[in-house]
């Protein structure tokens, strides 16, 4: 479904992937574990078309979109929910994870439908403000939104980062429900002690490289 | 005091419609435009030339309308022709850029305008006069305050309650976020300038009866609209509303009260301001 195959990126003339490559089969949940600066922001950014490659090729359901903007392949159907969740702060949770199904003009209902099959907690937070949420519900409406366009595949960057182990362990079972959904996902996390019950592949990545490929 | 009240409105209600075209670039394109001012002074010359083709108050009163459409235009042509082409490259270009657009525009209103001050009041004749509470006054000026605040809440039900709204807020906070939900930002972008040099053009166009326009009003307008965006904060709406309103009584009562120091009052308030709230009266970017 999505293949990087040795791209490159600089972020201000430095150079932070190298010849950096990975695959995403469909269905799968795959994750890219590094320490800090290792690259796998960086890596996200570049499949979702947020920072340029300067070589390499990335390609999604065979079709190469590596000179595609953002919203030319968040169309094609990829979803990304940021580090730091970067919400909308004073728009509610229901426009926040409603947002991108506005721009597509897709049935808002069905979208909270689903969103709510996966995280019911949110059910009751609907018409609050994002930035009165704690961090687990707002790494939530995160994961919601980027579903909210009904994705083929998610791009989820560090969403069990910082989060205490009940509410860790919970969005890690919603994100594994994803899959049951049959959205592949290739996330972003630091530790890969909390994602190893859930993905079918890891990619360790050290420097902009990746180092080891472990299922 | 009802002719300073109503005068500071008058002023206020401009200062407001480019106050608010200026932050609202601002708070989207994190852009200071230099060229406001002159957006504003072309909404008056194409007034001018409007009201020549004739004189029907029909047209007259449509004048600031298609000005501010046409200025709205150049904006955005501009901003997507030159303005988009040094972004990424520092604030210095988009300085420059916007800077040097002033006498780009100073060049073409002497070759379209002449150098010599213009005016045309026909339409306050027009319309005749008004009494409130003992003093008479053009209606004009009623109308002029009416469509600005008419012209307010429009552009709060636009930002507000529709999805092109939603859009230019969620841009304003995040960009690259928005841009992976499927919003084209270049358009954003071109869509902001537009209607920011919209309200520019448009507070041009409404003034042409009681100021007409001058080569210099750019400067002097540019630099009031950017003490109004200060003092309200910059990238902030309400804070554009609060400190036109503020700074357009205080002129007004300044003129009748102290005229040899009313401009000097305007920047003490600014300066005050920002010693006690650096950010402005409603400071930080409202999305």
């Amino acid at each position: 479904m999505l293949k990087v195959e040795s791209i490159n990126v600089n972020l201000a003339k430095v150079q932070v992937l190298r010849n950096l490559s990975l695959e995403v089969d469909e269905g799968e949940i795959v994750c890219l574990v590094g320490p800090n600066g290792a690259g796998k922001t960086t890596t996200i950014r570049s499949i979702m078309g947020i920072l340029p490659v300067i070589s390499g090729k990335i390609t999604f359901e065979n079709r190469d979109i590596t000179s595609l903007k953002a919203h030319e392949r968040f169309r094609l159907g990829i979803g990304y929910a940021p580090e730091d969740r970067r919400l909308y702060p004073d728009f509610t949770v229901i426009d926040n994870v409603l947002f991108p199904a506005r721009i597509l003009r897709i049935d808002e209902e069905e979208v909270m439908r689903r969103v709510f099959r996966i995280f019911p907690e949110l059910k009751d937070q609907t018409h609050r403000l994002a930035m009165t949420l704690s961090g687990g519900q707002q790494k939530m409406v995160a994961v919601a939104r980027a579903l909210a366009a009904d994705p083929k595949l998610l791009l989820l960057d560090e969403p069990l980062e910082g989060l205490a182990p009940v509410v860790r362990a919970r969005l890690a079972s919603g994100i594994a429900e994803l899959r049951e959904e049959g959205i592949s996902i290739l996330m972003a996390e630091s530790h890969s002690t909390h994602v190893r019950d859930i993905v079918d592949r890891i990619y360790s990545i050290k420097r902009g490289e990746i180092v080891e490929v472990s299922t | 005091m009802i002719p300073q009240i109503i005068n500071g409105l008058i002023f206020a209600s401009i200062l407001f419609l480019v106050a608010t075209g200026l932050t609202i670039i601002f708070g989207i394109l994190r852009v200071v435009n230099f060229s406001h001012g002159s957006f504003y002074l072309l909404g008056v010359y194409i007034a001018y030339s409007i009201t020549r083709l004739s004189h029907d108050p029909v047209l007259y009163l449509a004048s600031p309308f298609i000005a501010g459409t046409i200025v709205g235009g150049v904006g955005m042509a501009f901003e997507r022709g030159l303005l988009s082409r040094v972004y990424g490259r520092g604030e210095l270009f988009e300085l420059l850029m916007t800077y040097g657009m002033i006498f780009v525009f100073i060049d073409v209103f002497r070759i379209g305008w002449g150098t010599m001050p213009i005016s045309d009041p026909t339409i306050t004749f027009m319309l005749g006069t008004v009494s409130i509470a003992g003093y008479t006054m053009p209606l004009y000026n009623i109308y002029l305050i009416s469509i600005a605040a008419v012209l307010a809440v429009v552009l709060w039900f636009l930002l507000f309650k529709t999805n092109v709204g939603m859009v230019i807020r969620a841009t304003s906070f995040d960009r690259e976020v928005t841009s992976s939900f499927g919003v084209n930002v270049n358009r954003v972008y071109a869509l902001t300038f537009f209607l920011g040099c919209f309200l520019a053009g448009f507070g041009g166009g409404l003034m042409l009866p009681i100021t007409g326009a001058w080569i210099g009003l750019d400067i002097d307008m540019l630099i009031i609209g950017l003490v109004v965006v200060v003092v309200g904060g910059l990238g902030s709406i309400k804070g554009a509303l609060a400190a036109s309103l503020l700074i357009g009584l205080v002129r007004s009562f300044g003129i009748s009260m102290f005229p040899a120091v009313e401009l000097a009052i305007v920047y003490v308030i600014m300066i005050a301001v920002l010693i006690v709230k650096p950010s402005g009266l409603f400071g930080g970017v409202e999305h």
